[in-house]
């Protein structure tokens, strides 16, 4: 019946498929045109911004490399990237197996599932003023965390030392971020077959075996995916330690992005951070495409 | 042949917008060679042509308007550009509200949407006279009646080389804001006006009670702020940021001043008269300030007795300002200055120029303008409201304008009055004048140093390595016009 409905038709389809063709770019003629102006544009921009001394009145003036050399020659820079590195670190192993946990541990409750799932995402939609503000009382030396502290007869914790800024920044942003993690993992869960569990269930495997053998096996190029937007994620922080520490104490928790935008905002010189912004990106590209063909070789082998 | 056609059209649409967008850029970071390129930018600015010779052509320019909640401030000001309007028909006006911020007013300036004429701080004068953001305004002060009339105190921050770039609205330096209510709570008598560093630390102890959470004395430890208001110690103790001779800017903070300045630092630490984190910029300051939980902050004089007193709703009688304290008794009270200025933007054209200075100081020195102080301070005593005044004005206090203005808040019972004495002791010293938000920014991680120690620490080795890094990074790539 398709065929011979299909037959008759051949000629006048090619028309029909150019139509469609039409119909479809000019659906993305808007997201294109967005793309363009304001990713694609800053971003070539931002490179061209690089090799110049910027300065909106006067007219810019090619510098050559003397941005690079100058971000480079500056001792913050290393160690800006240095706490970069050991906050991308640090949230892997504090903040990127909660989301998983929390989402098998949600998909194998029995009742409450829905509860849950919104009581996990909540946090997600505090605006971010509000969630600073939180914390900082959170964080406050008599705020209710002390407070408790020092009803149980304990010391007060300094949340906001040397030693712990990092964490107490940590904490806060898988807090804020595990609930729209934990979604998606939710979603990929409901995906895995019931009967994997049902075949297992018989065959007399426990909770742990079933979480290791069929959930995680289940998800795994899923957790690789989110696991690479939390690295890319985490290299470009910098709205915590903007809010919270402002990059202190002596710079333990100045990011890559907020020196950057220290360059830009507070010294004016958008030349030095658009040579760090181009810095970073060839980074992220490189980190990109690497990630790219060891997944491609990985999934060939 | 559609589809290529179709694509023909996309690419076309892409280069069109990248054009657009390249023009923009163009006119924008072509040299301006001052007011002769025509403004690029707001609705309002092109409707105005360039024109040397005829002055009663058509001019627009957007005034500085007041937040949308500060209705009588907009009132005001919306019957300020009617009654200028008469003067100069020719003038079209438009208010327009954007607050002046350091760290927004490049994006301003690159896009050319600020204000034809706005509001700034006595700390941006070099900043924005560096970056011709800000329009010379010397002829237009030679040709004004009034121009020889202003305070010259006040004026100082944007006199520079000779070139007058600012007129002041207002003027102070910086003060120690005390809340009278936590002395009065512990029973301890106020320090002495004339007070000095030894009797800082004391009063601090005096009130300090960590364990309600409420610190002798909130010095500012994150942010610019936090260098800042450390510099007031270090100008009170005799010391100076930076040196310039020869065409070369010198670090001159890790001087014996600066370490005196850091060693107050670290004794009201050790003290334990501080708040107990050190994560704290100006807007926390002065949060904790008004929430009862810090008896002493520094800030410009009023800044925090008005928020303490309209926001924080504490009683106009328990605040009280003091100079910084001198380092013995009877020495200098010196603060960093500060005040706030109106300057016009250096992208508009001279035409515009011309009609916003004459629009800023239609009023000054008239009674136009002591009516609308009058009918402020009677708005903020009908919100239950206290005015609270600065302390150096435009005008000399003692002109005969000076007097009438007394006689305006004399008027009236909602107004905040300073120690008569305060006036005497305090005195003002201007910013740094090169890179001086670099310095800061690197003097707030020193202060972070001693914050968060345990223990002795180097004072002076802190000072020497951040003078050296200052220097090899900042101070040595100054250039100095010559």
């Amino acid at each position: 019946m398709e065929l011979q409905l299909g037959t008759p038709i051949a000629k006048p389809g090619l028309r029909r498929k150019t139509r469609w063709y039409f119909w479809g770019l000019l659906f993305l003629i808007p997201e294109i045109l967005i793309f363009f102006l304001f990713l694609w544009v800053p971003i070539f921009k931002g490179i061209v911004y690089s090799f110049y001394s910027v300065d909106f009145v006067s007219g810019n003036v090619f510098v050559g490399w003397k941005n690079f050399a100058d971000v480079l020659s500056n001792p913050d820079y290393y160690t800006a990237v240095k706490n970069t590195l050991v906050y991308m670190g640090l949230a892997v192993l504090i903040g990127f197996w909660m989301p998983i946990a929390m989402a098998i541990a949600v998909s194998e409750l029995k009742w409450f599932q829905g509860s849950a799932r919104v009581i996990g995402y909540l946090p997600s939609i505090i605006p971010a003023i509000v969630l600073y503000a939180m914390w900082k009382w959170f964080y406050d030396p008599i705020g209710p965390i002390n407070s408790f502290l020092n009803f149980l007869g304990l010391p007060s914790f300094d949340f906001y030392s040397r030693e712990h800024a990092v964490l107490s920044l940590i904490i806060l942003e898988t807090w804020q971020n595990f609930g729209s993690a934990t979604l998606i993992y939710i979603a990929a869960l409901t995906a895995v077959p019931k009967d994997l569990y049902e075949a297992s269930e018989l065959d007399g495997a426990g909770v742990w075996a079933r979480i290791r053998y069929i959930t995680l096996p289940s998800i795994k190029g899923l957790i690789l995916v989110l696991l690479g937007l939390q690295l890319i994620a985490t290299s470009q922080s910098f709205q915590s330690q903007l809010t919270m520490t402002n990059g202190g104490p002596d710079n333990a928790t100045l990011t890559y992005l907020l020196l950057t935008t220290r360059e830009a905002f507070n010294n004016f010189n958008f030349g030095n951070a658009s040579a760090m912004g181009s810095i970073m990106f060839v980074v992220l590209v490189v980190c990109s495409v690497v990630t790219i063909k060891l997944r491609r070789g990985g999934d060939g082998g | 042949m559609k589809k290529s056609l179709l694509i023909s059209a996309l690419v076309l649409i892409l280069i069109i917008a990248g054009c657009g967008n390249g023009d923009n850029k163009g006119n924008r970071s072509s040299p301006a060679a001052s007011s002769e390129t025509p403004s690029a930018s707001s609705s309002a600015t092109e409707e105005a042509t360039p024109s040397e010779s005829a002055n009663a052509e058509p001019v627009s320019i957007i005034a500085y308007a007041f937040p949308p909640d500060k209705t009588q401030e907009n009132i005001s000001l919306d019957a300020q550009i009617k009654r200028f309007q008469e003067k100069q028909p020719h003038v079209t006006i438009t208010p327009e509200y954007w607050k002046y911020e350091n760290t927004q007013i490049a994006i301003k300036m690159a896009s050319n949407s600020a204000q034809t004429e706005f509001t700034t701080w006595a700390t941006e004068a070099r900043l924005l006279t560096g970056k011709k953001w800000i329009a010379d305004l010397t002829d237009y002060m030679a040709n004004w009646e009034f121009g020889k009339d202003l305070n010259e105190k006040a004026m100082e921050p944007y006199v520079i080389d000779g070139k007058t770039y600012g007129v002041p609205i207002d003027a102070y330096g910086v003060t120690v804001t005390i809340n009278k209510k936590l002395f009065a709570d512990k029973g301890v008598p106020l320090p002495p006006l004339d007070w000095t560093w030894d009797e800082l630390i004391e009063a601090a102890k005096a009130i300090n009670d960590p364990a309600k959470g409420i610190a002798g004395i909130i010095p500012m430890g994150t942010g610019t702020e936090s260098g800042w208001n450390w510099t007031n110690f270090l100008y009170s103790a005799g010391g100076d940021v930076q040196t310039v001779a020869d065409g070369k800017v010198t670090a001159a903070f890790n001087s014996e001043a600066g370490l005196k300045a850091l060693q107050l630092y670290k004794d009201l630490k050790d003290a334990n008269v501080i708040p107990k984190t050190w994560a704290i910029g100006y807007g926390d300051a002065m949060t904790l300030f008004q929430q009862g939980r810090g008896g002493m902050i520094l800030v410009g004089n009023g800044n925090a007795a008005d928020q303490a007193i309209n926001q924080g709703g504490l009683n106009k009688d328990d605040i009280a300002l003091y100079p910084i304290p001198s380092v013995t008794k009877g020495g200098k009270h010196l603060g960093i200055a500060g005040g706030n200025y109106k300057v016009i933007n250096g992208l508009a054209t001279k035409e515009q120029q011309k009609a916003a200075f004459d629009f800023v100081v239609n009023e000054y020195f008239t009674d136009a303008y002591l009516e609308s102080i009058d009918a402020q301070i009677a708005a903020k005593k009908a919100k239950n409201e206290i005015f609270v005044p600065q302390m150096i004005n435009y005008w000399n206090d003692s002109s005969e304008f000076g007097k009438k203005y007394e006689e305006v808040l004399a008027k009236h019972d909602n107004v905040y009055k300073f120690d008569p004495a305060l006036n005497g002791l305090l005195e003002s010293k201007l910013e740094a004048t090169y890179e001086v938000q670099a310095y800061y920014g690197e003097m707030a991680n020193v202060i972070q140093k001693v914050f968060t120690s345990k223990g002795d620490i180097d004072l002076q080795q802190l000072l020497d390595d951040a003078a050296a890094k200052v220097q090899k990074n900042i101070f040595d790539k100054v250039v100095i016009p010559e």
